[in-house]
């Protein structure tokens, strides 16, 4: 029915019934013009040499001059690869970890549940200055956990851990998961509650497995979710949780191969220079390389199953 | 029933928001001129009143009000970044080390020669800090800053120990001396003795900027790729990194740390140093000299600490411009601006208003002529306890602190006269054709940094190999761009 | 009735959830003893479950360090929090049921838009500009609500996609056709449908407001008084960074420097930027899952 109305031409009466909704749409749509768009001209600081006296509007330009310093640095390799590696690691790691607490959850019952799912929440709360610390609790040469308990139960030797880039992949996987997780969990369970139950009824009165009913049933039903998720973190492959990068690894040196991402990179470079033409630079590169990411993603998810794509 | 709670909720809220939203405004004819400064934790509490009191000033003899604008140190450079490029009216900005050269580079500040108006408004000011100090700050021959009168020098080489691990060691400290004159290597067996009487302290902590502290060179604009050697002795930038100062320094640190005088966590730990003496882990630390700084360590510590120095008093050629007045294009009336600091930099009551508060209120003066708190009150609950005297323009005209010598400024005037000034002095570098080369070093040096500088890697085998990443990187460009910007502005002040 | 394997898979279930919630809340356990240290064991000993020596001093020294100003704060923010929260849902919910109509004209476009703003913003210095020039919102209770906050484009689309999976068009569709306006059918059909999502587009609003402190730090330049209780407590924090990294750059603090508990401190405020929502939390969960309900059902 709904394809027979898209093919008809658009005709006043129809148009006319739609008008509430427009209505409904425009305080969030306000907001965005506000909130986004009115300042988005001020991206072209990007391309000029900024001068406070002429404005951003008024500043000579200069090209892609600010995006150079990205790309002639012998460090643009590490950055990138590191950047986007970390995404590729979180999509995967955080996104099964999600669907599988969120599917745990939701077959769990009594007032436990609750409590497990507000407990895992909390981490979500603390700011990455203070999981630093808790981090540093943990790995500290001299006081830490994991040398003076751990380490030392196996007899093993006590590890430099801020020196040794080799450990961080894992550390700050895991750091990631373990805040995350919590948040990223709800999602799937709010899908998860919105399924149709008789899907569950009618296989479970064909004598199907828990395992079989979640892999026939939950996982596909999930299917359009996790697919716009991952296209939403696609899109921000080129960016990094500052925080994470910067403040969990105690901005160490000794860890850059492994830790400096384009965020920190920039940040670092940058800070002496107060520079506002060449950040704004960072983060119009990393905006585009998401976006062409994205778009095509989003054409081959078109191709496949295209109730699934974004637009 | 759910609507109406939160209807009632919203109308609460915007009440309170418009209550809040509410601002004051003076409808007199008199000019206002805004002035930002920083302090450690933002406006204190008395701030309003501390602005009143200089306005029962200014408004009778300049008839011009005074604004002050206090912000935190940490947000200062960010506020100011925004308030400027937003055109909100700041007449008189304070700066940090950081802000002054790219501010100006940027084209936030107003040139102060022009019309006339340091030479017609501010003919105080020149006297109170001397012409050769305000040349000091301009910025490729414009003067877009005023020097304060502060310590320009500083001691190099300190090192604070805490005086009962010395007494411990049965180390005799001069009475009389503030400042402990002696040779590295006789520190070097103080350490050696420390450490043996006390295996399980810590002995020395280095930071970030011990370096540059145990060493004599220049570092020419505020970053140390390019320096001066031998306190900018001769005009000659060289590279620090293949030097023997620089590698001599890492040898020490790396053989501290075979010793095992230093944290393993030394790198990651952001305790201050001060701290850790006062937890009892650590013994000593580096330091910076000048005249009273054996009380605030004192102080800093919660017990007596010895002040060793091993090098000279030294002025580099950022020292005077680090934190200089500026007037930002955003003012509304550059004479007003340049008027009202004139009068912070000669009128002994205004410098007061501004280092110590209202006199009664926030200070009294004892019968020796120093400053200290009024009955009842404390650090702790004092409306207007900055301890920012350093920024503030004209820090010698206010009264000195309790606890400090009489003649503390004189002995700073002394301290800065007869330090060694570098060659240099008043030369500022411009980055804007090496910016890529500055971004991609400094990252290469913060990598390397802590475990090259606290002796964590062999240096034999550190430095070089950082040294060959960051000339990979353009190093030798931006040596290059410095020699080229120091002769400029060597030939053009005939030097 | 339960079978066997429904036993296996709960007890499976169970530990793996308490083995998550111990990693989760052992280092908030860490958290929690080290601002009840004593500083100076902290720095001598590193982090315990188990202090040599306990204190309150640092609550002591951040309430009385800024005393008037924590509680007031706690209430801008819960005030805050409540009113962004509220307006957030609305407006999102609006523009995600309208971009989840099938035949909408424009739908596809509009959704572009919406995900745009995912990716590109005009940058912090232009984005301060506008908001200060044309709206005039620093210094205002306004900046801590409007700027970035009030409508987050993932939440948009992540209830767009929740409306076109979870509400079946057909029954709107009969409605519509029943005589209903499309803002009723909205109201008593399609919100009660969308529960699940409604309460997390809240909490994930609740939690973005709560958690803020960026929008105070820029905007709230002389009206420091306004501060939520996350501006507090990070403005104290980065104080107590600046002034102890900065000690010998000052005379005369050393008295009033060497109270600040600093390690322990920042413990202390991390607990109270988070007690209150372990307080409160839970009774607004069950109350605001009531209330969408109340208000679908009822009208």
């Amino acid at each position: 029915m709904n394809t027979a109305v898209k093919k008809k031409p658009m005709t006043w009466k129809k148009f006319k019934r739609f008008i509430p909704i427009y209505i409904l749409m425009l305080p969030g749509l306000i907001y965005l013009f506000i909130n986004n768009y009115m300042p988005l001209p001020g991206l072209t600081v990007a391309f000029k040499q900024y001068n406070a006296a002429k404005g951003i509007y008024g500043s000579p330009w200069v090209g892609f001059k600010n995006f150079t310093y990205l790309f002639t640095t012998n460090d643009a390799f590490v950055i990138t690869r590191n950047t986007i590696c970390y995404n590729l690691a979180f999509i995967v790691v955080n996104t099964v970890m999600a669907i599988t607490v969120a599917i745990v959850l939701s077959e769990l019952t009594g007032g436990i549940k609750k409590f497990y799912q507000s407990a895992i929440l909390l981490p979500n709360l603390l700011s990455s200055v203070i999981i630093g610390y808790l981090v540093f609790a943990f790995f500290s040469v001299e006081n830490g956990f994991v040398n003076n308990q751990i380490l030392k139960l196996f007899g093993q030797d006590p590890i430099r851990w801020y020196s040794e880039p080799k450990y961080w992949p894992f550390i700050l996987v895991f750091v990631s998961a373990w805040k995350t997780v919590g948040y990223n969990c709800i999602i799937y369970l709010a899908t998860l509650m919105g399924f149709d139950k008789s899907y569950y009824e009618s296989a479970q009165i064909d004598g199907a497995t828990k395992l079989q009913q979640i892999r026939y049933i939950t996982l596909p039903l999930l299917r359009p979710t996790i697919i716009m998720l991952t296209l939403m973190a696609i899109g921000r492959i080129f960016y990094s949780d500052f925080g994470l990068f910067y403040q969990v690894p105690m901005n160490q040196g000794a860890l850059y191969p492994t830790t400096n991402t384009i965020d920190t990179y920039v940040y670092r470079g940058l800070l002496q220079l107060g520079n506002i033409s060449m950040s704004a630079a960072a983060g119009v590169y990393q905006s585009i390389v998401g976006f062409i990411l994205v778009l095509s993603a989003n054409l081959i998810v078109r191709r496949i199953d295209k109730d699934s794509a974004l637009f | 029933m759910k609507k109406k709670h939160l209807a009632l909720l919203m109308a609460a809220a915007m009440a309170a928001a418009t209550c809040m939203g509410a601002m004051s405004v003076s409808a007199d004819d008199t000019k206002k001129v805004v002035m930002s400064f920083y302090t450690w934790t933002g406006a204190p509490a008395d701030t309003q009143l501390v602005q009143d009191a200089i306005n029962a000033i200014t408004v009778d003899k300049l008839g011009i009000e005074v604004e002050l604008q206090i912000s935190d140190f940490a947000s200062f450079q960010q506020n100011m970044t925004l308030a400027l490029s937003g055109g909100e009216q700041v007449d008189i900005m304070a700066n940090t080390a950081a802000t002054y050269a790219n501010f100006a580079q940027q084209g936030y500040l107003t040139d102060l020669n022009e019309d006339d108006l340091l030479t017609t408004y501010g003919q105080g000011i020149i006297d109170a800090v001397g012409e050769a100090n305000v040349d000091a700050c301009r910025i490729g021959g414009v003067l877009y800053g005023l020097p304060n009168n502060r310590d320009l020098a500083q001691g190099r080489g300190c090192a604070a120990i805490a005086k009962q691990y010395l007494d411990g060691i049965g180390y005799e400290v001069p009475e009389d001396e503030e400042i402990v004159k002696i040779t590295l290597d006789e520190l070097n067996d103080i350490y050696t003795q420390l450490h043996e009487a006390y295996p399980d302290k810590e002995v020395y902590r280095p930071t970030t900027t011990s370096m540059g502290q145990f060493n004599t060179f220049d570092q020419l604009g505020g970053n140390v790729f390019g320096v001066l050697l031998d306190g900018g002795a001769e005009l000659k930038v060289e590279n620090l990194f293949t030097s023997d100062p620089y590698k001599e320094y890492c040898e020490r640190l790396y053989d501290y740390n075979q010793k095992g005088y230093i944290s393993q966590d030394a790198a990651t730990d952001t305790t201050a140093v001060g701290e850790l003496v006062k937890a009892g882990t650590l013994m000593s630390y580096t330091t910076g000299g000048k005249p009273g700084i054996k009380a605030q360590e004192t102080s800093l510590c919660g017990q007596e600490m010895v002040i060793f120095q091993t090098l000279d008093n030294y002025i580099s050629s950022t020292s005077v411009a680090s934190f200089p007045w500026t007037v930002p294009i955003t003012t509304a009336d550059a004479s007003a601006a340049i008027t009202v600091l004139n009068e912070f930099y000669t009128n002994p009551d205004m410098a007061n208003l501004l280092a110590w508060g209202i006199e009664g209120t926030h200070y009294v003066i004892g019968e020796d002529g120093l400053a200290t708190y009024p009955e009842g009150v404390d650090a702790s609950n004092s409306g207007w306890n900055h301890s920012m005297g350093w920024l503030m323009p004209n820090q010698f005209l206010s009264y000195v602190w309790e606890g400090n010598d009489p003649d503390l400024w004189d002995q700073m005037r002394e301290f800065n006269t007869s330090a060694i000034v570098s060659a240099a002095s008043g030369f500022t570098f411009n980055s804007a054709n090496v910016l890529n080369e500055v971004t991609a070093v400094q990252n290469i040096y913060n990598e390397y940094q802590t475990s090259v500088e606290y002796g964590f890697v062999d240096p034999a085998t550190g430095i070089e190999e950082m040294n060959q990443r960051m000339m990979d990187a353009g190093l030798q460009n931006i040596i290059d761009e410095k020699q080229a910007q120091l002769d400029e502005w060597a030939a053009a002040n005939g030097k | 009735m339960k079978t066997r394997e429904d036993k296996i898979f709960n007890c499976i279930g169970h530990i793996f959830m308490i083995l998550l919630t111990a990693m989760a809340l052992i280092p908030i356990i860490l958290m929690v003893i080290s601002s009840l240290t004593d500083n100076n064991a902290l720095i001598a000993n590193g982090y315990s479950f188990l202090p040599e020596k306990w204190s309150t001093y640092a609550y002591e020294w951040v309430f009385s360090s800024s005393s008037s100003m924590v509680f007031k704060a706690y209430g801008i923010s819960i005030i805050l929090t409540a009113v962004g929260t509220t307006l957030s849902l609305a407006i999102t919910t609006c523009l995600a049921y309208g971009l989840s109509k099938k035949d909408l004209p424009g739908k596809n476009v509009l959704t572009f838009l919406v995900f745009f703003t995912m990716l590109f913003n005009g940058g912090l210095v232009p984005t301060y500009i506008n908001y200060t020039s044309v709206f005039h919102i620093k210094d205002t209770f306004w900046a801590l609500l409007f700027p970035s906050l009030l409508m987050s484009a993932f939440n948009v689309l992540l209830m767009k996609s929740y409306f076109v999976t979870g509400v079946p068009d057909e029954i709107l569709e009969a409605a519509y056709i029943d005589g209903a306006t499309e803002f009723t059918t909205m109201w008593k059909i399609a919100i009660p449908l969308s529960k699940p999502i409604l309460t997390t587009i809240a909490m994930f609003a609740g939690i973005a407001y709560w958690n803020d402190w960026n929008n105070g730090y820029i905007y709230l330049v002389k009206r420091t008084d306004l501060f939520s209780i996350q501006n507090l407590l990070n403005r104290l924090m980065q104080n107590i960074q600046a002034l102890t990294q900065n000690a010998s750059a000052m005379a005369n603090a050393g008295e009033g420097l060497a109270q600040i508990p600093s390690a322990t401190v920042r413990m202390a405020m991390a607990v109270l930027g988070v007690l209150p929502v372990v307080i409160i939390y839970p009774f607004i969960q069950k109350n605001f899952v009531k209330g969408i309900t109340l208000g679908g059902v009822k009208g």
